[in-house]
């Protein structure tokens, strides 16, 4: 099973297997009442686990990968340095707290009330008062605020901070390894393609600010909603999976996104996509052989 | 019906704010020209039906239906992707296309310039327009220190105009608010099945417009406002003052913030 993976499907895998833990905890504190802070320790601890696990494994994989990779050559050091420059430009704008928008979106009102009752959904967020009819369970699932509000209980930063300013790093790290898969997945041959591919991407994320919906809005503005979570890490990660026809990942991916997301019962973009893409391949696929017994 | 008409008129939204779409659909004409020559056959293959699929209204409403009615037409957009094809079709473009054509780096460098030039054009250049009346998240810190300073009870639940308010629950959530920011905020009503009565949103009509005539009488506001256990009140100083004489009937005048808002507390 090692010698198919690389240390960016490790990353990913880990990211998701982060989100199923915080889910678990999640559904634990709603479901079965108990309390938020056990709902952030075993969220906290399963995260510290997960990430020692893809520390361990991205070290025999990166020494396995380390006698077959060449040095890199000029033109690479070149399109990295400018990556480079561009993603600081990105963690600066990130890091500003100055491209933040919160229409549509209470998830620090969330964490806050969570941390204050210490259970999840016991008030309203936005008021800080009992529900009179309620919420729907399609939202009352996802995990994100007990994944975030985890962090905040027992790290010294405020929610606003947190979520606003530093998971959007994370996430624009993430999602820059979910790129790097697919480029790697679209240039398989060409090394020096990579670089360049994310050159264009992040350039084109940095382009695409100016509307909701949009992916560059989503890393900019909105880096800690679950959407952009969706479609900055798990829809990237889902292209390069389809296309090499990893089954079991694009299996994940769609669970990750039923927990971050609110989706059809679990059936969303990712579901869809990768649908899309094996049904596009079986026909390319067919026509090839095909060609093969006319020929 | 009404998702056929939200897929007619979300495509035309999609492309008015900025034209990385058209960007995109460039990129897709390029690619299908060379399509012999592009070895990722079923990413475009793929992502020409995606991009087709979301463009026509009959089969975008389809896949608004699958999406559910919480998310808006441009996230079926998410199954096309754009940000990828772009990038790919820009790499294939600058490594394959023109090496071809020249291999003078000036001609090379004017090409990669034009198409940063493009890219920023696409971007809708401009600023978003600044909330004038936006307090910033220490603004409100402070106004909320001084809140739970004056206030005896030990919950406080405040009544404030909407810059304070909409930032109040994220910064403290030990304060209750008589109303939250989907009061304003529309969106927001989707995370919940509640609904303000009509005493709360006029209410909220009150406090944002103090200084009209024309609105619930004041009275009324105050009888609202009590009855809801509200004991702290932020109220702006441009109200009238016989509507700050009311107010004062039951709440004492504490202090004056930022020379913006006058802090009432509930006289015990």
């Amino acid at each position: 099973m090692l010698r198919k993976l690389s240390v960016s499907d490790i990353v990913l895998t880990g990211f998701i297997a982060t989100v199923g833990g915080a889910e678990c905890a999640h559904v634990l504190a709603v479901f079965l009442h108990k309390s938020f802070s056990l709902a952030a320790a075993l969220t906290l601890g399963g995260t510290v686990a997960v990430f020692l696990c893809c520390l361990a494994f991205s070290v025999l994989v990166a020494r396995r990968d380390r006698k077959s990779i060449d040095p890199l050559s000029k033109k690479e050091k070149w399109l990295l340095a400018a990556l480079g420059c561009v993603c600081l430009w990105v963690f600066a704008l990130l890091i500003s707290g100055k491209t933040i928008d919160v229409h549509g979106d209470m998830t620090v009102e969330t964490v806050q009330s969570f941390l204050t009752t210490d259970a999840p959904y016991s008030v309203n967020p936005l008021t800080g008062e009992a529900y009179t009819a309620g919420m729907p369970m399609r939202l009352r699932v996802l995990c994100l605020p007990t994944l975030y509000g985890a962090f905040c209980k027992f790290l010294p930063v405020t929610p606003w901070t947190w979520i606003h300013t530093i998971v959007p790093c994370f996430v624009f790290v993430l999602s820059l390894v979910a790129f790097y898969t697919l480029g790697t997945t679209l240039f398989p041959e060409s090394r020096e393609r990579r670089p360049l591919f994310l050159l264009a991407v992040v350039l084109l994320l940095l382009a695409g600010t100016y509307a909701y919906g949009m992916d560059g809005f989503g890393l900019i503005s909105s880096g800690w909603r679950g959407v952009s979570l969706r479609n900055l890490i798990l829809m990237p990660y889902v292209f390069a999976l389809a296309l090499r026809r990893r089954y079991m990942g694009i299996v994940l991916c769609i669970l990750a996104e039923a927990c971050l997301v609110w989706t059809l019962y679990g059936l969303g973009m990712c579901l869809l996509t990768a649908a899309g893409i094996l049904i596009c391949d079986l026909i390319l696929r067919r026509r090839i052989s095909k060609k093969e017994v006319a020929s | 019906m009404s998702y056929l008409k939200s897929a007619w008129n979300g495509w035309g939204e999609f492309i008015t704010a900025g034209k990385l779409a058209g960007v995109f659909l460039a990129a897709l004409l390029f690619l299908l020209f060379q399509r012999k020559k592009v070895k990722q056959q079923t990413f475009l293959l793929y992502t020409t039906i995606a991009a087709v699929l979301c463009i026509f209204p009959v089969m975008a409403a389809i896949l608004m239906l699958y999406q559910t009615i919480f998310f808006d037409y441009q996230w079926i957009w998410t199954m096309v992707p754009m940000t990828c094809f772009c990038a790919f079709a820009a790499v294939l473009f600058l490594e394959d296309h023109l090496k071809e054509y020249t291999s003078d780096k000036r001609v090379k460098a004017a090409v990669v310039l034009m198409l940063l030039g493009i890219l920023a054009i696409s971007s809708g250049l401009g600023k978003k327009a600044v909330d004038p009346k936006a307090l910033t998240t220490g603004e409100v810190k402070t106004i909320l220190t001084s809140v739970k300073e004056n206030c005896a009870d030990e919950t406080v639940k405040l009544w404030a105009p909407e810059e304070v308010l909409a930032k109040t629950r994220a910064l403290d959530g030990s304060i209750e608010l008589l109303y939250g920011r989907n009061m304003w905020d529309n969106h927001l009503n989707a995370y919940a099945y509640d609904v303000y009565s009509e005493d709360l949103q006029e209410a909220h009509f009150w406090i944002e417009h103090t200084t009209w005539y024309e609105r619930i009488p004041d009275d009324e506001c105050l009888e609202t406002v009590v009855n809801r256990g509200v004991n702290c009140i932020l109220l702006p100083m441009e109200v009238r003052e016989d509507s700050l004489e009311i107010f004062l009937t039951e709440y004492e005048k504490k202090a004056v913030l930022f020379e913006k808002y006058y802090l009432l507390t509930r006289i015990r």
